[in-house]
């Protein structure tokens, strides 16, 4: 089923909570950059910049 | 007609004008082409009409180089072959699979899609398959497609009741060609042993070699060591460029959009990339099997995107009391580039019960397997990601280079090369007519004939290229030799 935009929201939210954990700072260290502007790859993780960088992104 | 031994079909009137040698998908499909052309042809069956030790102890064989499978389990040696253990996963080479990569040595079909696609429909009879769902792409670089699960055809179950009532096809059980006799032009008989003897030679005007991805270049190599190069008179290629389909679980993530994911009747999804985002990274053609693990609600969140890093992971797992696992895993298999020191050998100290050596597997993945594995599924997750399909994360023994794991899937048992097909005679065994070069009247059937591999399962477009043969041979035959 298709996520409705509540959805996302609560995903982002929680993404937000987890990012703000001091885990995160251990994270920055792995950040390796991609072909592309848009991608990052954390922790093995392909993420969207703007998972990790909020609205900065 | 079917006859149990080799004794009981020379007391027969049967005169054949083709003798395909193994009764699996390949050799079959051949014989009913040939059939359906009015040309008599009798098939050769090494094993029995079930499973046998003493028939199967013939596939033993040793692997040099990567772990793999044992050679006699990976593959079946009694009537119908490898079907009788086939999964009936299904899917075609694209037509990109047959052109050459500028970047990849040994790339390139002589003949395109568009030559087998013909007998797609006669294929899709002859595995019982449904008509297969157009891809659909998700993004510029990555299509959605259909592994076709299909109920696997048993060749021995499917085809026993017409092959018996066949005036065109004799199958002939418990009989082996020990090796084909060729005077550097033509074959000029197959020596052949029925119940464990000697049974003389038999001699028709064609041979079609159908014995499967191993055993074709097994055959072909030391018939062609009995007979000084009279077999196979352009041999630097013989039993090379073998090729594998490497599995591996690589990563694991979590799905948001389930709808174009459009998950399988058993949760599965496919995705395969174009040739340009193929050439962009320079790697060589693969799937990514996306194996869904559904969950609801809070949980399915928490699972995904907790997993970011096991730290965060071990807090929420602490805080909540949740018992966490990842919502999806990542399946990974690819095509192989075609390398010469891959191959097919005789073993120099190893023989079976007929006295034929057996076979030494050398195979090693390479640097461009690792690329490809590596770079495909970042570049997959990088679609994912964009187009807000999940998030994946990529296991670290693949982004670390570790060893090669031993406890997946490993490969496919997907048996592919070793009398490949070319128009350079050097690098290839057959001709875009699946003939041997140099020679009038051998034929080689299977996966063997690959030049590459493509992502892709290899029973449908294998089949379709037996068919393709027994179409072609059975024109020979009515028209004359001249004609081949």
């Amino acid at each position: 089923m298709k996520q409705n935009a509540d959805d996302r929201l609560k995903r982002r939210t929680v993404l937000a909570a987890l990012l703000a954990l001091p885990a995160f700072a251990l994270l920055h260290r792995v950040i390796r950059p991609t072909a592309s502007s848009d991608i990052v790859e954390v922790d093995g993780w392909i993420l969207k910049r703007s998972d990790v960088e909020g609205d900065r992104a | 007609m079917i006859f149990q031994d080799a004794a009981a079909f020379q007391a027969s009137s049967f005169t054949p004008r083709v003798c395909v040698i193994g009764s699996g998908p390949a050799g079959l499909s051949v014989a009913l082409k040939l059939a359906a052309a009015k040309v008599p042809c009798v098939v050769l069956e090494a094993g029995a009409d079930e499973w046998t030790e003493d028939a199967q102890d013939a596939y033993r064989g040793d692997v040099i180089g990567d772990h793999y499978f044992d050679l006699d389990v990976t593959r079946l040696r009694y009537f119908g072959g490898s079907s009788n253990h086939w999964a009936g996963w299904c899917r075609v080479l694209d037509a990109h699979d047959f052109e050459p990569k500028a970047y990849v040595e040994h790339t390139g079909w002589p003949i395109g899609r568009g030559d087998i696609e013909p007998f797609l429909d006669e294929t899709r009879d002859v595995l019982d398959l449904a008509p297969f769902q157009a891809d659909r792409a998700i993004s510029s670089e990555f299509r959605w497609f259909e592994m076709q699960k299909s109920h696997p055809v048993r060749f021995r179950e499917k085809y026993a009741p017409l092959l018996a009532e066949s005036r065109m096809i004799a199958l002939v059980l418990n009989t082996q060609v020990d090796e084909l006799v060729g005077d550097g032009a033509a074959v000029t008989a197959a020596r052949i042993r029925s119940r464990g003897a000697e049974a003389g030679e038999l001699v028709a005007p064609y041979f079609v070699v159908a014995t499967g991805g191993l055993e074709n270049s097994r055959l072909l190599l030391w018939s062609n060591e009995r007979s000084n190069g009279g077999v196979v008179p352009h041999a630097r290629a013989l039993g090379r460029y073998w090729m594998e389909h490497p599995m591996f679980e690589v990563g694991m993530g979590f799905v948001t959009d389930t709808d174009t994911m459009r998950f399988d009747a058993e949760g599965d999804a496919f995705f395969t990339p174009s040739a340009e985002a193929m050439a962009a990274r320079e790697v060589l053609n693969f799937h990514v099997q996306v194996e869904s693990m559904p969950y609801h609600g809070i949980k399915k969140y928490i699972a995904g995107t907790a997993c970011m890093a096991p730290e965060s992971t071990q807090w929420v797992a602490e805080t909540l009391g949740l018992r966490l696992t990842c919502a999806s895993r990542l399946h990974m298999a690819w095509e192989q580039p075609p390398r010469e020191h891959n191959r097919v050998s005789l073993s120099t100290t190893e023989r079976d019960a007929a006295g034929i050596p057996r076979i030494e597997l050398h195979w090693r993945k390479d640097d461009l397997d690792r690329r490809t594995m590596l770079e495909g599924i970042r570049m997959f997750g990088e679609t994912f990601a964009r187009n807000d399909l999940g998030r994946i994360r990529i296991s670290d023994w693949v982004r670390d280079g570790g060893d090669w794991p031993d406890d997946m899937e490993i490969a496919g048992n997907h048996h592919m090369g070793g009398t490949r097909m070319g128009e350079n005679r050097a690098t290839s065994v057959v001709d875009a007519n699946c003939k041997v070069h140099g020679m009038a009247n051998l034929y080689v059937a299977g996966s063997s004939v690959f030049a590459t591999s493509g992502q892709c399962t290899p029973t449908t477009s294998l089949t379709a290229l037996a068919l393709r043969l027994g179409d072609h041979l059975g024109r020979v035959v009515v028209a004359g030799p001249s004609k081949a």
